[in-house]
């Protein structure tokens, strides 16, 4: 039942300023349905820096933690060798299997509109091979996963408040003083380590996607 | 006893509504909207509406808002107006419902020489 709070939140225009908000206090304190889960949290890591830049210390790392489940979920998305047979993944991205060896993308969904701009689906249609869907599927997905980690791991290196090197409050004098040595409390040091062990975990969890399924961009990128 | 009365025939009711949905939309794919006002129809008796909600889910929320899109469709068959009113019934007898729950006194029964049994 929590999914309609998801969908009400999502279609309402003009978007509500506690938007982002909303998503993550339904994501954090409910259990909601695997399909739905995987679009609401995608919804709400279209920007990232938005949902950091106003928050506190402890806000920032309850959206880390979902950064992270998020960022699992896409992997096994992409990792899922027969979509066909997961009632998930067909709710989510809106296919159908014909004869067993095409699947028909419905015309106006995401990936039907991705694979249009990208020339992929030919004159044929709306109709692609089996296997030819699965990989554009992944492609799709690892694509979209790589480019929101990487965003997420430079707004986090940037966060003031889990860098000890990084001192952002104005002195007296109005200036910035010199990046020093903070004082850490036990908390702050808890949550720093808390937040250098997601980050680790969310790269492991993009690195550990098969080298074969990674698009070509990111090879290069690594070399 | 009311409360409980009711809720036996919401329950009886919820699958008959959802197969009279389920089959509008199997044998005429192409009109959601006249299958989402007989949805419509049946909110003000049907206060289980949310039982459906995973037919609902399937039928008139998925296919125009799956992964990645981030509106309604402009050329939508069911028009976005409709679907507000559908989520808020859902919303709005969901509150109710637990309004009631939290209203209904569960009286502790007590048995000899064992104390209390929730």
């Amino acid at each position: 039942m929590i999914q309609v709070d998801v969908f009400k939140l999502v279609i309402q225009r003009p978007r509500s300023p506690h938007f982002e908000k909303g998503l993550v206090n339904i994501l954090r304190r409910s259990k909601v349905d695997k399909a739905v889960k995987l679009f609401a949290l995608d919804c709400l890591f279209d920007d990232i820096s938005i949902i950091v830049s106003n928050s506190l210390q402890h806000e920032a790392l309850s959206t880390l933690d979902l950064f992270r489940q998020y960022s699992l979920m896409m992997r096994e998305a992409a990792s899922e060798g027969s979509p066909r047979d997961s009632p998930w993944l067909h709710a989510l991205f809106q296919f159908t299997t014909t004869d067993g060896m095409h699947t028909d993308i419905q015309r106006g969904i995401f990936l039907f509109d991705h694979l249009q701009a990208n020339k992929t689906l030919g004159d044929a249609g709306r109709s692609l091979l089996l296997g030819e869907f699965v990989r554009y599927m992944k492609r799709v997905l690892v694509d979209r996963l790589f480019t929101r980690t990487m965003k997420e791991e430079s707004i986090f290196a940037e966060l003031s408040f889990f860098n000890p090197y990084i001192w952002s409050d104005p002195n007296e004098n109005g200036q910035r003083s010199r990046p020093a040595p903070r004082q850490d409390n036990g908390n702050q040091f808890r949550d720093r380590v808390q937040v250098h062990l997601q980050r680790i975990v969310i790269l492991d969890t993009l690195y550990g996607i098969s080298p074969k399924d990674r698009p070509s961009a990111w090879t290069k990128v690594q070399r | 006893m009311t409360f409980a009365t009711e809720h036996k025939i919401t329950a009886a009711k919820a699958p008959i509504l959802e197969r009279q949905i389920r089959r509008r939309l199997t044998d005429d794919p192409t009109r959601p909207s006249e299958a989402l006002d007989v949805v419509f129809r049946h909110v003000p008796e049907i206060p289980g509406l949310a039982d459906l909600f995973d037919t609902i889910t399937d039928c008139f929320l998925w296919p125009y808002l799956s992964f990645g899109c981030r509106t309604w469709p402009e050329g939508a068959e069911v028009p976005v107006s409709k679907i507000h009113t559908l989520l808020e019934a859902i919303s709005s007898q969901r509150l109710d419902l637990d309004h009631r729950q939290r209203n209904t006194v569960n009286r502790p029964m007590i048995h000899k020489g064992c104390g209390l049994i929730l």
